[in-house]
């Protein structure tokens, strides 16, 4: 591709046409926005060169022309370049779990104490109630099984006897 | 006559002979320890609102008592654990009777103490303002964030609470269950339920009743919760220190309920039918200290979930009830009263 890029350019110059006008050309250019200023100092060169060549055949052009064409061409490889660059891949920002995670808080016993504590886990079925209570160096468990399996037979055997009675 | 005389005579000696003779110590009491007396009745009641509630009946008055009991106990073991300067020796000593009078004997500075907790607390110009956060997560991620392991609290600074909230909003793993806010007198409790009260069947009760004898079966009804729970007592220790008791539990009942078929009696007919749920609770209680800056934090087990873990976050201060401020989203209430409606068209 970059030699049938050269051949264009080579072509315009040689047809003493501009090689901006080309279309492949500029479309290249869009896309390899580093060789265009390699294409305009080579079109400076050659107006360089025909005029002090051949002085009296040379057109008497400002100096401005050329520069300008070099900023704008210039600044068109900048913006091409600018908008076609890779891009490095955003940083994604952390969750709220991964920055503790990273940062864990710090404990502050000057602000506060903890007098005592104790945590207590209970599972309560048909059988009954297990309790295990669990603090600083200390674990206890307790059960109430004997206990529920009284009530249960009293369900099956009532022990209440209730009697109502409206004289009306 | 003279006889009588005589032997009145001598039953007045014999009797002063068997009195012990009246010592009086009139050296001066270098003892440092006074006996003070305060009535606090009143706090008392602060403590058990249900304590002076009994309407004569034996159970109610049982009930009473058992509260009246419970509060003498929480508040003399509260004083005896905090009393600045400790107490020391067999001469200094607290006791609260149980009609609500406190009898401490200890040293001057001691007994101001006490009269500037009573005074602290008695007043209504101050408030506890407790924050509590319940945030469910994946079982040991709350340690690598820097909160001990097996329910040992951690006290850490309050803007800390921030951090942990935020976890919520962009983690489908963490979920901020609840976060209320309570706002209570000094030795009030609070209380905040977040779940359901589920009734079953527990039992029947075989009941005869006439015409006829009938026996009939009468269901006894009970209530299992599944949720979240919490109840705190709080006390000021002094301006900016809150002394919070806490019980934080959450319960699961699993579903299906499962049930049983029961037999009173040959003559029901009835297929009775009592429901055995299958309760499991984990809860942490606690007594903390906290400083106006302080966020105490606890991770326990969730109930019915293996591989998740709960972490409780608490905050507790003193504020004055005139600085009170309603934050957004919360409603303050005032003794304002409505405007009156319009009067409809005749």
């Amino acid at each position: 591709m970059s030699e049938r890029f050269w051949m264009s350019v080579q072509t315009a110059l040689d047809e003493r046409r501009d090689p901006l006008g080309d279309a492949q050309v500029r479309e290249w250019l869009f896309e390899h926005p580093e060789d265009a200023l390699e294409v305009c100092e080579l079109r400076a060169a050659l107006e360089q060169f025909e005029r002090a060549d051949i002085p009296l055949r040379a057109r008497r052009r400002s100096l401005a022309l050329p520069l300008a064409a070099a900023a704008a061409l210039a600044l068109i490889a900048l913006g091409a370049w600018n908008v076609l660059r890779p891009r490095p891949q955003a940083t994604p920002a952390l969750t709220a779990a991964q920055e503790l995670e990273l940062h864990p808080v710090v404990a502050r016993p000057d602000l506060g104490s903890v007098q005592s504590w104790e945590l207590v886990s209970a599972c309560t079925t048909s059988e009954g109630t297990i309790t295990v209570r669990a603090s600083e160096g200390r674990v206890e468990t307790e059960n109430d099984f004997a206990h529920r399996a009284g009530e249960l037979a009293r369900a099956e055997a009532p022990v209440h006897h209730e009697e109502s009675w409206n004289p009306q | 006559m003279i006889a009588a005389l005589l032997a009145v005579c001598l039953s007045l000696g014999v009797s002063s002979l068997q009195q012990p003779p009246e010592v009086i110590d009139r050296r001066p009491n270098t003892s440092p320890e006074v006996l003070q007396v305060i009535e606090l009745r009143d706090l008392l009641a602060c403590i058990e609102p249900d304590a002076g509630s009994g309407d004569g009946a034996l159970s109610n008055s049982e009930v009473a008592r058992a509260a009246r009991a419970k509060a003498v106990a929480y508040l003399t073991d509260f004083i005896t654990h905090n009393i600045v300067p400790p107490l020391t020796g067999a001469q200094q000593s607290l006791r609260i009777t149980p009609s609500g009078t406190l009898v401490l004997h200890g040293v001057p500075a001691q007994q101001e103490w006490v009269q500037s907790l009573l005074e602290l607390n008695r007043s209504r110009e101050n408030v506890v303002l407790e924050a509590t956060t319940f945030i469910e997560g994946p079982k040991g991620s709350f340690q690598r964030m820097g909160i001990a392991g097996s329910a040992t609290p951690t006290v850490l600074e309050a803007k800390d609470l921030d951090r942990f909230r935020a976890l919520g909003k962009d983690d489908p793993q963490f979920q901020v269950i609840a976060a209320p806010r309570m706002l209570v007198y000094p030795l009030g409790a609070s209380s905040a339920t977040v779940g359901e009260f589920i009734t079953y069947v527990k039992s029947w009760k075989l009941e005869t009743v006439e015409p006829g004898e009938v026996k009939l079966p009468v269901p006894q009804i009970e209530h299992a919760f599944h949720g979240l729970e919490l109840v705190a007592r709080t006390v000021l220790l002094d301006a900016q220190r809150v002394v919070l008791d806490l019980d934080a539990s959450n319960s699961v009942v699993q579903r299906p309920i499962p049930t049983q078929t029961v037999k009173l009696d040959p003559s029901i007919t009835q297929v009775l039918t009592v429901a055995t749920p299958q309760i499991e609770k984990k809860s942490i209680q606690a007594r903390c200290t906290l400083g106006p800056d302080a966020l105490v934090a606890f991770s326990c087990p969730v109930a019915g979930k293996d591989e998740r873990e709960l972490l409780i976050l608490v905050s507790a201060h003193a504020q004055k009830a005139s600085d009170l401020k309603a934050t957004p989203g919360e409603v303050m209430t005032t003794g304002a009263k409505k405007e009156p409606a319009p009067e409809p068209p005749k």
